[in-house]
């Protein structure tokens, strides 16, 4: 046995329960494909192998983290060879391949902290209507883990820009309320509950001194989804991603060790005396000597996320499940704009511009449980333009003029002259994302592909067509989205009407009670469990699941304890 | 070196999706007249499909851009105020118009056929790549991509930032910040002096 548990995948799910089981005593191996940014170990995480593993709190290095987070877009966010991509660490090899539909692509990366490296980092806990009564656990039991990770991360309110304050404005004046609380029942407005350690300078009203030893936190200078770096240990960087938050604390427990650039290719499985299949060990592929290393350990624990997990189920040819890969959620994103006149935003703000790179990417948000979610969000202009002009699955918006029966001015992608225009008034546009709730259905999955392979096994296919119903629900949040830029005072309103493959809240490809039991044990392997996205019984309603899937994920390693390690 | 049709397929390309625009600089400034043939977006482009799949795809969808521009050009009257074609290039020689309806049909349909597209037919990817074009011309355009100078087509380890591109003046992005406190302190102080007025 080379340790107690092995996690799969050093993520939003994987590093909570590395850091929990840690904290306990127990001894932990944590695997992850990509590379660790900010720690000595890896002085050029992209360009050179570096050390095998780390399990010691002092190699964290936030010198290095500044020097590889360099606040670039194409540097840090480009899909096929951005620091954050899904890929291996050597950037002059390609991305890993997914096989997804025309149009889309899958905003998820490699790295020690997952797709938290680049998430905006919105906390807020499932709706209770889409747990209770749905769920074969208690929104009840959720909440003591939640309160874990939010005083963990920790989560708080997100400080107000002009960007917060015109939704604000708007969604006041389009009837809706200022909600309060964390479980939300009723549609409304509010702060984003974020990941982000709040503005210190700004509530003190002090001055930045560069060689002081006070936190920092968040400066809100947008940088989010390009990798925040603001801080002066790793652990105290502004933006809690695993890597800052749960990664130092699992290190700190001198019980867990992590090895990145270690892509898990297969899970081993034995037999034990009642003929059930039990986890016994899993091995890896070094992605940069291509080596094989096997590793056992006495539990093992998925975290891949919602492809590679149950692409690593199929791969390692684990028992048949109906449902293992099926039931993909992927909350069909919609994004709505508004541009502002000037003169307006001085009247109403008291500055002429909104300027969406200025503060927290995505800090207000709209409620309403039963349809999902519009948030607002402001990042740097080539991922903006892309996303907000660049993407939609009614082609170019000049081959298809809308009419006076939407809400809209604008739909689809925008091209030529117009586009630049529009791209001209970047500083006084608002735009605001839409999450649906969309329900589960088999048909949409995660399956391997039948040919193609890559120095992982097979390839995963990633299949997502959304129904009917959830097609309405997105309708009307897309109504009530050009609603409130209207009455904000926008003067043109567009919506991008992305297709369904673009793939960003990926979640229920190996959901509780279906892969797994109550306990995030899968029902035909023991000894092997799930954390993370893959295992929500359904997208919650629509807000973002990296919290809900850290409350599951803190729940499940005290499951493990119990089970495997007479609850210690 | 890329075949002549395949640079020009792609210059046509990001030139429809960000052109040149004299009436904009008339309006806003001289700077508002440049466009991604200006800064290169074409080279972008086509680095991101050659050297970062397993295939070098750009030439292999130039191909089909040039072949579905053919057809058009050979069946349809309302591609037919073209005159003359060099070197095989008929995408870049329809309009800017045209040419985008071309890059519609290609991301409408779900097979593509040409002579030799029957090793890619099958690569991972391919539909969304070639819907993504527009995707990929915005990121090469409004990033900071331009501003890597010499050093913008070497790998990316070894690229070296060495001034903002014209398109952040363009759209008013300031680039790299440390802190927008004070900034944004400044303006909740305007907001609370302007609603102790009120």
């Amino acid at each position: 046995m080379d340790t107690d548990v092995i996690v799969i995948g050093a993520g939003g799910g994987g590093a909570v329960v590395a850091k929990e089981l840690g904290q306990a005593g127990r001894k932990v191996i944590l695997l992850e494909a990509g590379p660790w940014y900010g720690n000595s170990k890896w002085p050029n995480p992209n360009a050179e192998s570096g050390a095998v593993s780390s399990n010691r709190y002092e190699d964290l290095s936030i010198d290095l983290l500044k020097k590889s987070f360099t606040d670039l877009e194409d540097d840090m966010n480009n899909s096929f060879y951005g620091k954050f991509r899904w890929g291996p660490a050597n950037r002059e090899l390609a991305p890993w391949p997914r096989n997804i539909e025309k149009g889309g692509f899958v905003w998820q990366n490699s790295g020690v902290g997952g797709t938290t490296l680049q998430y905006f980092t919105n906390s807020p806990r499932a709706f209770p209507i889409s747990v209770d009564d749905v769920w074969p656990i208690t929104y009840q039991e959720l909440i003591p883990y939640y309160e874990k990770v939010e005083s963990t991360l920790p989560v708080s309110t997100a400080p107000t820009t002009p960007k917060e304050n015109i939704f604000y404005y708007g969604a006041k004046n389009a009837g809706w309320n200022e909600i309060e609380g964390k479980d939300v029942t009723q549609p409304g407005y509010r702060s984003q509950p974020n990941a982000i350690l709040p503005p210190y300078l700004l509530l003190e009203n002090k001055e930045f001194d560069p060689k002081g030893s006070e936190p920092i936190g968040c400066t809100l200078r947008g940088h989010c989804v390009n990798g925040c770096h603001i801080g002066r240990t790793i652990d105290g960087v502004a933006k809690r991603s695993t890597m800052a938050s749960y990664i130092p604390l699992a290190l700190a427990t001198g019980n867990v060790e992590v090895r990145p650039n270690a892509f898990a290719v297969k899970i081993i499985t034995e037999e034990d005396q009642d003929r059930k299949q039990k986890a016994v060990g899993v091995i890896y592929r070094n992605t940069w000597s291509g080596e094989f290393v096997e590793l056992r350990a006495n539990v093992i624990v998925m975290s891949g996320g919602a492809i590679e997990t149950p692409r690593l189920w199929l791969n390692s040819q684990l028992p048949e499940n109906p449902w293992v890969g099926k039931g993909l959620v992927n909350h069909w994103f919609d994004s709505v704009s508004g541009i502002f006149d000037e003169d307006d935003l001085m009247n109403i703000l008291g500055v002429p511009e909104i300027r969406p790179y200025v503060g927290q990417n995505a800090a207000a948000r709209f409620d309403y449980p039963g349809l999902g979610v519009v948030e607002t969000y402001g990042i740097s202009p080539g991922l903006y333009s892309s996303l907000v002009y660049g993407i939609s699955g009614k082609g170019y918006s000049f081959l298809n003029p809308t009419n006076s029966q939407v809400p809209w001015d604008i739909e689809g992608m925008v091209v030529g002259e117009q586009l630049k225009e529009f791209m001209r008034n970047y500083p006084r546009t608002l735009s605001a994302l839409i999450f649906t709730d969309d329900q589960v259905d088999q048909r949409n999955s995660v399956t391997l592909d039948p040919e193609l392979k890559d120095e992982n096994g097979f390839i995963p296919v990633v299949n997502y067509h959304p129904s009917v119903e959830d097609q309405e629900k997105r309708e009307k949040l897309a109504w009530i989205a050009a609603d409130i830029m209207r009455k904000a005072g926008a003067k043109i309103v567009i919506r991008s009407n992305w297709p369904p493959e673009l793939y960003i809240h990926m979640t229920s490809t190996m959901r509780l009670g279906y892969v797994t039991d109550l306990n995030c044990e899968a029902l035909q392997v023991n000894h092997l469990y799930i954390a993370d996205n893959s295992v929500l019984y359904n997208g919650i309603g629509g807000p973002n699941p990296t919290l809900t899937t850290q409350a599951l994920a803190t729940r499940t390693a005290e499951k493990i304890l119990q089970k495997y390690f007479n609850g210690m | 070196m890329e075949p002549y049709y395949s640079i020009e397929t792609f210059k046509a390309f990001v030139n429809g999706v960000i052109p040149r625009t004299p009436f904009l600089a008339e309006q806003y400034g001289s700077i508002y007249y440049f466009g991604a043939l200006d800064y290169d977006t074409n080279q972008y482009v086509m680095m991101m499909l050659d050297y970062y799949y397993y295939y070098r795809y750009a030439d292999f969808i130039a191909n089909l851009m040039n072949s579905y521009a053919k057809q058009l050009f050979i069946y349809d009257n309302n591609f037919s105020n073209v005159t003359r074609v060099i070197g095989n290039a008929y995408f870049a020689s329809l309009s800017l118009v045209d040419q985008l309806r071309v890059a519609s049909y290609l991301n409408a349909i779900d097979i593509y056929v040409t002579p030799d597209s029957k090793d890619i037919q099958r690569y991972p990817g391919l539909l969304s790549i070639i819907a993504s074009l527009n995707r990929y011309t915005m990121m090469g355009y409004y990033s900071e991509w331009y501003g890597y100078g010499v050093t913008r087509l070497y790998e990316p380890n070894q690229r070296v930032f060495e001034f903002k591109p014209d398109s952040w003046l363009q759209v008013g992005y300031p680039g790299k910040s440390f802190t927008y406190v004070n900034y944004v302190r400044q303006y909740e102080s305007a907001q609370e002096l302007a609603s102790s007025n009120k």
